[in-house]
């Protein structure tokens, strides 16, 4: 079913765990050394920059060799045309993916994460133009073409582009059974994205699906998210005013809002207890991450503090609280730690850190226009898009 | 880590009994490092508080009045930087680690409180005077000088960005393109100058190994500054194009000797981009202005497009090729 060589798969997993193994120093470099060369993987996987080169580049041939097709036909275009046309290029997309795979040996070079996703674009853009498909339908579509690629390429966004679009389905078509239905929406959702997550978690351990690892945790992360978005209190009020012409009034609550509003601060709390309890990463990134939306959702509703107070106040507790818990794990305790971990972080060479403070706190005005060279207006607009 | 495999491994014969053990012992003892998480807390903390600190001051000035809110300021950069001043480790020329997990954000909310206060003595009192930039010049001095001093590359791109503002460019990422009109000649020639001075810095920071590490932070500010200035010129004085596709390449080749040198995949990449926007640019003003065609031309810039992207990413597979093998 997989596109790319298996064995080869399987010896990049064991690489995987050798260098965490070797950054831990739990091995020598000979050991290293000769397990990598027995175990070795043919692929060809450039470095990440390259990487992000190839993309680029491959887009730029896949979009101009369109452009001269289409320019070649450029007598009767129509749109029903362009689809055949787009459908026509999808499969000739997807035959270069196979050919780059199989022959050339690519895996994450750029070239085939590009031509993966020009494939998927090109059929569901291809259909639409030939005929005339719902939202709902256009869901469906992407369903089931992102489950065949997820399952053929191991795409990791591609699995959570599934899981996405089919709770995407569920939720259209299930809100068009009336009233009650519209009601337990929320819920639904919930419980689906609930029962994904679990059943994700579950094959994530199982040998037979290892190669999906990485796109199995994707899907773990957009349930864990879409769990608690289906009933936080702000998405399920404004989303029922804009989706189900439901009336409010100012200030109005929605039906059961107190259970809204309950689920909304409980979820977030579960997930970081959890998070601990379990030492379970994924779940504690995600849940201090939503209880940034708990703070935001009670603000929108009931501004009890002005925004400097609560800035003031919501920064000096998040210093407390990291202070605190950074003197408590200088030495590890209950298996946390604040050392780092793995030293060698391709985001650290870049200073990753150094930038975001120029970018958030650099917002010095830049000084008159009378500098040296006299002059000049210094106005709004960029001179090119192309950056 | 999978038990199992290393077993596996070692019945084969190629991981010993000493690393097996080890294996072994070191999964027993499963840590979790919260680094990254605890830092990001610490650091929304700082951003939130001297966000929110800024408003308050803003909102109360009617109340308290400029003297208090003043010497507030002062009072929370004072201690600040006398924190820092107790705490440091001693200077050195090389790297030096902080003292300890808060010392970065401390030092940081001490310049940040400091920029503020020059800011407002100047806005209030005029102190510095309007001559020469005087307001924007003296504390990128004194940033330039707590970078170093204490050694804080956060410090250092503020540092920079001071100076950029103070040679009248906005340099971070989100507002390079924003706040600049690159349609200006004083623009574009500042942009010129201070990115090769930029450049220049970086390289001497290495050649002289003083405080090396903040090489990167020098040479990455002024690459981006210096290849958007020489596109903005290529843009903006048309006809001598070919003029600015010459410092182009002039560029973009020492680039490639220190991308290559340096075995760094992130210049190369920055490079590529670049020039292939400067030299796709070229080639149609080429096509359609000095050769005049028309519809044809517009199958030859297809056809460019397409055959210099497969040169490009053969260039860059080459490359990626030869960076790993020095």
């Amino acid at each position: 079913m997989i596109a790319y060589n298996k064995e080869w798969l399987d010896n990049l997993l064991i690489q995987q765990q050798l260098d965490a193994a070797y950054h831990k120093n739990f091995i020598n470099k000979e050991e290293f050394l000769s397990v990598n060369n027995e175990y070795a993987a043919g692929f060809y996987t450039p470095n990440i920059f390259i990487r992000i080169g190839l993309f680029i580049l491959t887009l730029v041939i896949v979009s101009f060799s369109m452009g001269l097709v289409a320019l070649i036909m450029v007598s009767g275009v129509n749109e029903k045309t362009v689809g055949a046309l787009l459908l026509f290029f999808g499969v000739l997309v997807l035959g270069v993916l196979q050919f780059i795979i199989q022959k050339k040996h690519h895996y994450k070079s750029g070239v085939d994460d590009a031509l993966l996703w020009v494939f998927g674009g090109c059929i569901i853009g291809g259909i639409n133009l030939m005929m005339d498909i719902s939202t709902t339908g256009n869901a469906l579509l992407i369903v089931i073409f992102s489950v065949i690629l997820f399952l053929r390429f191991t795409n990791a966004l591609m699995g959570g582009v599934a899981a996405l679009a089919f709770l995407t389905v569920v939720f259209l078509s299930y809100s068009k059974f009336g009233n009650f239905a519209k009601a337990t929406t929320s819920f639904l959702i919930m419980l689906l994205a609930a029962i994904i997550y679990v059943a994700a978690n579950n094959l994530f351990n199982q040998s037979k699906f290892r190669h999906y690892k990485s796109g199995i945790t994707v899907i773990k992360i957009v349930t864990l998210f879409c769990t608690y978005a289906a009933v936080n209190y702000f998405i399920v009020r404004e989303g029922s005013i804009a989706l189900f012409n439901l009336t409010l009034k100012e200030g109005e609550s929605i039906p059961f809002g107190w259970l809204f509003w309950s689920v909304t601060f409980v979820i977030p709390i579960v997930y970081i207890y959890m998070g601990i309890k379990k030492k379970l990463v994924l779940f504690l990134r995600v849940g201090l991450l939503l209880t940034a939306t708990i703070v935001f959702t009670v603000r929108y509703y009931h501004p009890v503090l002005p925004l400097e107070m609560a800035m003031t106040f919501g920064g000096l507790l998040l210093i407390g609280i990291a202070y605190a818990l950074i003197q408590y794990l200088q030495q590890p305790k209950y298996g946390f730690t604040y050392q780092k971990i793995i030293d060698s972080d391709a985001l650290d060479k870049l200073n990753i850190e150094g930038i975001v403070i120029a970018e958030t706190f650099g917002g010095v005005k830049s000084a008159d226009a009378n500098n040296f060279f006299g002059g000049g207006s210094f106005g709004g607009g960029g001179a090119t898009d192309k950056f | 880590m999978n038990i199992l495999l290393f077993e596996k491994l070692h019945a084969e014969g190629l991981i010993g009994d000493a690393s097996l053990k080890k294996i072994k012992a070191g999964n027993a003892s499963k840590l979790l490092s919260l680094y990254w998480e605890l830092k990001t807390l610490l650091y929304l903390g700082v951003l939130l508080l001297s966000g929110g600190i800024g408003i308050l001051v803003y909102k109360s000035i009617d109340i308290l009045g400029h003297q208090v809110i003043l010497s507030f300021m002062a009072l929370v950069c004072t201690v600040s930087f006398f924190y820092c001043f107790k705490k440091r480790l001693p200077f050195s020329l090389k790297q030096v680690a902080s003292p300890n997990a808060f010392f970065d954000y401390i030092l940081l909310l001490a310049c940040l409180t400091f920029i503020s206060f020059i800011g407002y003595i100047q806005y209030q009192y005029q102190v510095l005077g309007n001559h020469f930039g005087l307001a924007t010049f003296t504390p990128m001095l004194v940033l330039f000088f707590i970078a170093y001093y204490f050694d804080h590359v956060g410090i250092l791109s503020l540092a920079i960005t001071n100076f950029a503002a103070w040679a009248g460019i906005a340099v971070t990422p989100a507002k390079i393109m924003q706040d600049n009109n690159f349609n200006s000649t004083a623009i574009i020639v500042t942009g010129l100058l201070l990115g090769i001075l930029l450049i220049a810095a970086g390289f001497l920071t290495k050649k002289r190994n003083i405080k090396a590490h903040f090489q990167f932070t020098y040479t990455n500010f002024g690459t981006h500054l210096l290849y958007i200035s020489c596109l903005a010129g290529m843009f903006k004085f048309e006809s001598y194009f070919l003029l600015w596709f010459l410092l182009l390449a002039c560029i973009s080749y020492f680039f490639y000797n220190k991308g290559v040198k340096e075995k760094s995949f992130y210049f190369l990449l920055i490079l590529t981009i670049y020039f292939y926007i400067g030299l796709s640019y070229s080639i149609i003003r080429l096509l359609f202005d000095i050769a005049q065609l028309d519809l044809s031309g517009v199958y030859l810039v297809c056809i460019y497009f397409i055959a210099s992207a497969i040169a490009f990413i053969l260039f860059l597979i080459m490359m990626n090729k030869k960076l790993k093998t020095l």
